[in-house]
């Protein structure tokens, strides 16, 4: 969910606190993409990235979600499976040439460098791709200086 | 009493008498009117309010107050497994909505998100006034039933100013 649209991403928040079982309950009260995502989510948590990310993909249809939106819930399915390189890479796309940065994704991408120091530089680079001046200032700041949560 | 569902008409206590119900028990309250109304008075579609919903139905444990059945349709209520209806006379919501929506008013109290009761708002067709009657005749046929539909809910229906009382008292400390 894009934090454009103003509403809190509970789903994400369900997944940041390692609850597998109420993402599976979350993803038997959602349709379409939101389901397949809350479930991805809990396969995630439970260190299975790899059936993470192909159920995630199964979820997608036609142009829903947005490419920067699915780029960004690929990102986080290898963040909460652990896979920090790959959480940075995979969100390369939703951040590159971005007029306006959506702050959850440079959230992340901050989260990443916290959880993983060695790719704090990376982070950097990554959010002064895209944004405004201003954002990709406030957020390469923020992943210079991000701390595990 | 793990996840309640509080329903009633505007004016009815659903906000205090919630945040009373997960204070004494201990549980996480939600007020779908905080997560409904965003800045400016914008409102979701279905789909982005079930998405938001949805992850805080499916914890554990939870108060949620209000309905959206339009909206949500059964989402909260088949997770419930008390629904507390605040079921009280005319005599006893509709001097408090009158009364709280002046203050509000007149306070220009915030409620959620930055916004703030308007005038116009209390006129406008179906003004809330008459939003809240017509729920009031209309949740007597439709809380029971829709209850009744869900038999893993208890249904509390508190009819009187002394029987939500009671009912807090019976919680605990």
């Amino acid at each position: 969910m894009s934090a454009r649209s103003g509403l809190r991403d509970e789903t994400w928040r369900l997944a940041r606190s390692g609850a597998a079982a109420e993402l599976e309950r979350a993803a038997d009260l959602l349709d379409g993409y939101d389901a397949h995502r809350a479930r991805a989510f809990a396969l995630a948590v439970e260190g299975r990235g790899d059936d993470a990310l192909a159920h995630l993909e199964g979820g997608a249809e036609g142009d829903w979600p947005f490419p920067d939106a699915l780029a960004a819930d690929r990102a986080r399915v290898r963040f909460l499976a652990g896979d920090y390189a790959r959480s940075l890479e995979a969100l390369q796309p939703a951040v590159r040439g971005a007029d306006r940065l959506d702050p959850a994704v440079a959230e992340l991408a901050a989260d990443i460098a916290a959880r993983d120091p060695t790719l704090r530089l990376r982070a950097v680079k990554l959010v002064l791709g895209g944004g405004t001046t201003w954002q990709r200032l406030r957020n390469a700041a923020a992943a210079a200086v991000s701390r595990d949560r | 009493m793990e996840r309640v569902s509080v329903q009633g008409v505007p004016g009815s206590g659903k906000s205090t008498v919630g945040r009373a119900i997960a204070a004494q028990l201990g549980l996480p309250y939600v007020e779908l009117d905080a997560l409904h109304h965003g800045p400016g008075w914008s409102e979701p579609t279905a789909v982005e309010f079930v998405r938001v919903v949805a992850p805080l139905a499916a914890q554990e444990r939870w108060v949620i107050d209000g309905r959206y059945h339009g909206k949500l349709g059964d989402l909260v209520i088949a997770r419930a497994d008390t629904v507390v209806w605040l079921d009280l006379p005319i005599r006893v919501w509709l001097p408090r909505l009158a009364w709280r929506s002046v203050r509000r008013l007149v306070l220009r109290e915030e409620l959620w998100n930055g916004n703030r009761e308007q005038f116009r708002m209390l006129f406008v067709r179906p003004n809330l006034f008459r939003w809240a009657w017509d729920k009031h005749f209309a949740d007597r046929t439709f809380v029971p039933q829709w209850v009744g539909a869900h038999p893993h809910a208890r249904l509390i229906r508190l009819r009187s100013r002394r029987e939500v009382q009671r009912f807090l008292g019976t919680l605990g400390p």
